[in-house]
């Protein structure tokens, strides 16, 4: 288990923080379950990242990949029909995407 | 017939030759009595008046049918003609000295500010409708009664208001139509020279919510005075 | 509904007796009545006003003096709307007025001044009348009489006044604060009598797409396909780009009941016309 990958996941969490805020600004509370899950992973990870417990460990890395999962259940109604403001997601979907890779990294490698 | 007995009453309690008017503005097509039919020939509202009172013609006149753009324009019928509205025809007929006492007469005739389709004529006691007004051509001395009928309930003074045109249209209909109070008019020189309206007959307007106790106060009359 | 008789050029003391019998025999029971006389005609008008319960309000002009006859007890409704965000005070006092009859009056009352400026500015908008306005405390007022909105001869009406608004609406749910602008404007232009015809193109079209308003849910405001519904349901005709819902899939089925597909000649057409006023969200 390397911690590296952790870390570098909860960077990308802290990052998903800002630019989910900008997000759901533009979408609202239909996001809300998607922020919870980003906030649970975020503690999650820092305490895997602190403590180095397996059981953290796994809780950070199911956590990371429900962020994932939330992340496209809950925008893809919306960027079906939006072309033009689909944009304006990308940047938050860009870097919640590289979370299940690097989580998956951190256990296996 | 909702109003026989009380156009057969008035018509016996004052002794009226023809039957008292009942007139209806409608608003549309939807408006007119079932079975009413439009004039057959073109003439002027006060013609109307006559002929349902004298002869017992039933049915309605929009525009196409009304002779006298004057009363129809009054009566919401067809937008008010320039010349008429602006008091210049009265004023080359005749009727005023001055274009200024022309238009203080002709703007403070009373106008209907709705649109109507049509006017409705029917005599009192053959109306299958509710009338706005019946109009009742009558001599002074059966109209002294009907006011003297106004007055029993609650007494007071009658007011009357007229200026010698546009009579049995705007003053005889809308005047009384829109105020809900009766009017008396003594007729316009259309009236008397086209409409047989004759020398010794002045007309009473009257809207149909008072009709009733006019008639009851009639029949008092009748009683103390014979 | 207040009864208005015109009784110009009869004069004092006939227009008395007049107003006397009126007041007498009433249509309906304590009715207002407004008279409209000519000047010294409104004589002795007070003395019968308080001989049959009412109360008179002369209002001298020019050319005619407004006699009022208000029956003694009867007050003028007052509502305020202190607190109330926009859009707000223009819609209750909207749903106010289209209560009340014609010559009907309506106090509105805010802390706002700018509140009350706004709904000033709808009320006009919408064919009624500013009485008066001014403070009373720390409420700013005006009082509204609902009045009929006047016809414009046609032709003119481009230059008088835009009656119809034209929300076009290319955002979408991407941006929730554009959608909910597009119903709550179209509420607010309702609400001042105006007709409104909502345009959905490019990913606009996607609201009018089968749950997807249900989606779109900000704190403050109910969630969009409510708002979106009472559009509708007010009378708003709604169209959606055939052009762009074919882009997207989307096919008259998929819509929301009370949206239809136009072509963009009906775009065009609804931006040509100058009684058109345009909103782009």
């Amino acid at each position: 288990m390397d911690s590296t990958y952790l870390v570098i996941g909860l960077a990308i969490l802290v990052s998903a923080m800002a630019t989910g805020f900008i997000i759901f600004r533009m979408q609202g509370m239909h996001l809300m379950a998607h922020f919870v899950a980003i906030i649970l992973a975020l503690i999650a990870t820092l305490a895997a990242v602190v403590t180095g417990m397996t059981v953290a460990v796994y809780a950070a890395v199911v956590l990371q990949f429900i962020v994932t999962i939330t992340a496209y259940t809950q925008l893809v109604p919306t960027l079906k029909d939006s072309f033009q403001t689909s944009p304006g997601y990308s940047a938050h979907l860009a870097i919640v995407t590289m979370l299940p890779v690097l989580a998956l990294a951190g256990l296996l490698l | 017939m909702k109003y026989e007995s009380l156009g057969k009453e008035l018509i016996g309690l004052l002794g009226l030759k023809g039957s008292p008017v009942a007139v209806k503005l409608a608003k549309t097509p939807a408006d007119i009595p079932q079975g009413y039919q439009k004039m057959s020939e073109k003439h002027r509202h006060c013609q109307f008046v006559q002929d349902a009172r004298l002869k017992g013609t039933i049915g309605y006149a929009t525009k196409a049918e009304h002779l006298c753009r004057g009363g129809a324009a009054v009566m919401g019928i067809e937008p008010s003609p320039e010349l008429l509205a602006d008091g210049t025809t009265y004023q080359k007929l005749g009727n005023f000295k001055t274009v200024e006492g022309a238009i203080d007469t002709v703007s403070a005739i009373p106008k209907t500010g709705e649109q109507f389709y049509a006017s409705v004529y029917a005599p009192l006691e053959k109306a299958e409708f509710e009338p706005d007004v019946v109009v009742i051509v009558a001599t002074p001395r059966q109209v002294l009664r009907l006011s003297q009928a106004y007055l029993y309930a609650t007494g007071g003074r009658f007011a009357a208001d007229y200026s010698g045109i546009q009579s049995l249209c705007a003053d005889a209909v809308v005047a009384v139509r829109e105020r809900g109070v009766p009017n008396v008019t003594l007729g316009c020189n259309g009236s008397r020279k086209y409409s047989g309206i004759a020398e010794d007959e002045v007309i009473f307007g009257v809207p149909i919510k008072d009709l009733e106790k006019i008639v009851e106060a009639l029949k008092t009359f009748k009683e103390k005075w014979g | 509904m207040v009864k208005t008789i015109k009784a110009l050029g009869i004069r004092a003391p006939n227009a008395e007796f007049l107003a006397a019998n009126v007041l007498k025999n009433p249509d309906t029971p304590g009715e207002e009545v407004r008279f409209i006389v000519s000047p010294g005609a409104e004589a002795g008008m007070e003395a019968v006003a308080r001989k049959y319960g009412y109360k008179a309000e002369i209002a001298k002009g020019e050319k005619e003096v407004e006699v009022r006859m208000v029956p003694s007890g009867k007050t003028t409704e007052e509502i305020d709307v202190t607190g109330e965000t926009c859009p707000g005070p223009v819609m209750i006092v909207g749903d106010k007025l289209s209560s009340l009859g014609i010559g009907e009056r309506l106090k509105v009352k805010s802390a706002s001044a700018d509140t009350i400026a706004d709904v000033s500015a709808a009320v006009t908008a919408s064919g009624s009348l500013i009485l008066n306005q001014g403070k009373e405390g720390d409420r700013n007022f005006i009082i509204v009489e609902k009045a009929e909105k006047k016809a414009v001869a046609a032709g003119t009406a481009a230059l008088a006044s835009k009656d119809r608004v034209v929300v076009a609406q290319s955002n979408g749910i991407g941006n929730a604060e554009r959608a909910y602008a597009t119903f709550i404007f179209s509420k607010v232009a309702l609400s001042m009598g105006k007709k409104v015809t909502i345009f959905f193109l490019m990913d606009g079209v996607g609201i009018a797409r089968k749950g997807n308003a249900e989606t779109v849910k900000h704190p403050a405001f109910p969630v969009l396909s409510q708002v979106m519904d009472e559009v509708i349901k007010a009378g708003a005709t709604v169209y959606a780009c055939e052009l762009s819902a074919s882009f997207r899939g989307i096919k008259e089925a998929d819509l929301v009941p009370g949206v239809k597909l136009a072509g963009a000649a009906t775009f065009i057409q609804l931006l040509s016309d100058p009684g058109n006023a345009v909103v782009n969200f």
